[in-house]
């Protein structure tokens, strides 16, 4: 929306300056001799990193999308991990995540959960009801004021590839509801928000988000619109006690390998942040 | 599996009509009239505070991403906010995933080398491997 609203650059442009990028990126982070690149939005004499990365052969990538068809393609074709950051919880994402992995499975790539990301608005508490009593008015914050924009600005000329375009106009689910008419129960209950008691949370995300999309790299958003700081570490804190736990060792049973979490991190316990290495203000 | 907190850096006190007075909190929104200096200053301070608790916590990672002329999205430069990260959290097992860095939007080279996120690594020390990059909203 600012690429295009704000820099002035159209969506076609923007797809096309962004995939000449990532290869121009990831042949740089590789390349063990210098070269040039003559493309068509950058060019460069000498491409000769310093520093370079750590990781070899290159840090993890990972690529976000909200559904265009052809950056499922790009994602499975790159082999990068595909991450939709919703703000409408799994139960909208399941049609959109099944026709990921259906290209996922129509390119002969395996169905290795980590290939996918996955954003969840998540609010913890001791019971259900508390939750509903602490956060209620922050979820409502979010969805009515912080997603607050002209329906027109999300589909500027351009901005879906055409079989996308075809897609929506015969399935439009995305712009079915308007989160405005909303309130908090509604967004509890259709999964835009999980929220409740930590038995609750963990049971909705293993079932609709981890099992129900199958995926790997979780990302939960733990601070919600005019949610204050001290109640936004109440809910980490709760979440990474309660929570946190519980989930950590889905997935383990089947044996896949996160390709797209740094090499020597991907089987590390969490270690704590040694003392002295942050202050609070 | 994996879990990571993530953070939008929202404005936490639009006024309560907001969405009756103005257009759209992406784009236009006005800040002389919904926002103050300080009062920002104070955002990124208890966003950068709230991610560095979720690292002590026992997340796998934490994330930044990028907006722009966005008051629920308030960081326009994410290599900035992970390099703070990653010298906060330098010796953890904690990863830094980047979303977002501009560079399919700079045009001349000279922006670049703040654009690749490979920097933030570096930056990091040489035991701790912990830089991801995912770029822009597609």
């Amino acid at each position: 929306m600012d690429v295009n609203f704000c820099y002035g650059i159209t969506p076609m442009e923007h797809r096309e300056r962004y995939r000449e990028a990532f290869a121009l990126t990831l042949k740089a982070w590789q390349a063990r001799e210098i070269f040039a690149w003559n493309g068509r939005y950058f060019q460069l004499a000498n491409v000769n990193l310093w520093p370079r990365p750590i990781q070899q052969p290159h840090p993890p990538v990972w690529v976000p999308g909200s559904g265009s068809i052809s950056t499922f393609d790009f994602a499975v074709e790159h082999n990068v991990c595909y991450c939709f950051l919703s703000y409408s919880g799994a139960k909208a994402a399941k049609s959109m995540m099944d026709g990921y992995w259906q290209v996922v499975t129509d390119r002969g790539k395996d169905a290795n959960p980590y290939r996918a990301g996955f954003l969840q608005l998540v609010t913890v508490a001791e019971t259900d009801a508390k939750a509903e009593e602490k956060y209620a008015k922050h979820v409502e914050y979010f969805y009515h004021k912080c997603l607050h924009w002209p329906p027109q600005y999300l589909s500027p000329p351009g901005n879906q590839d055409y079989r996308s375009l075809v897609a929506a106009v015969a399935k439009p689910i995305r712009y079915a509801i308007d989160p405005k008419s909303l309130r908090y129960r509604d967004f509890v209950e259709k999964g835009y928000v999980i929220s409740g008691s930590p038995a609750t949370v963990r049971d909705r995300l293993k079932e609709e988000v981890v099992k129900g999309l199958n995926v790997g790299n979780l990302m939960v958003l733990l601070q919600i619109g005019s949610m204050p700081h001290e109640l936004t570490l109440e809910n980490m804190d709760l979440f990474a006690k309660k929570v946190l736990p519980e989930l950590r060792g889905c997935w383990n049973d089947e044996g896949w390998v996160n390709h797209w979490w740094p090499a020597g991190l991907r089987d590390a316990a969490p270690r704590a942040v040694p003392a002295g290495a942050t202050g609070r203000a | 599996m994996k879990i990571s907190a993530f953070h939008l850096m929202p404005h936490r006190e639009l006024p309560g009509d907001f969405e009756q007075k103005y257009e759209s909190v992406w784009v236009t929104p006005p800040w002389h009239e919904l926002a103050e200096p300080q009062r920002v200053g104070q955002y990124y301070n208890w966003t950068l505070d709230e991610l560095l608790f979720a690292a002590r916590a026992g997340f796998d990672g934490v994330c930044t991403n990028e907006h722009h002329q966005n008051a629920y999205g308030f960081m326009p430069s994410p290599n900035i906010m992970g390099a703070v990260l990653a010298k906060a959290t330098n010796g953890s097992n904690v990863a830094i995933v980047q979303m977002g860095p501009p560079c399919p939007r700079r045009t001349r080279p000279s922006a670049w080398p703040r654009s690749t996120p490979c920097s933030i690594a570096s930056a990091a020390g040489a035991s701790w491997p912990a830089s991801r990059w995912a770029a822009p909203w597609t």
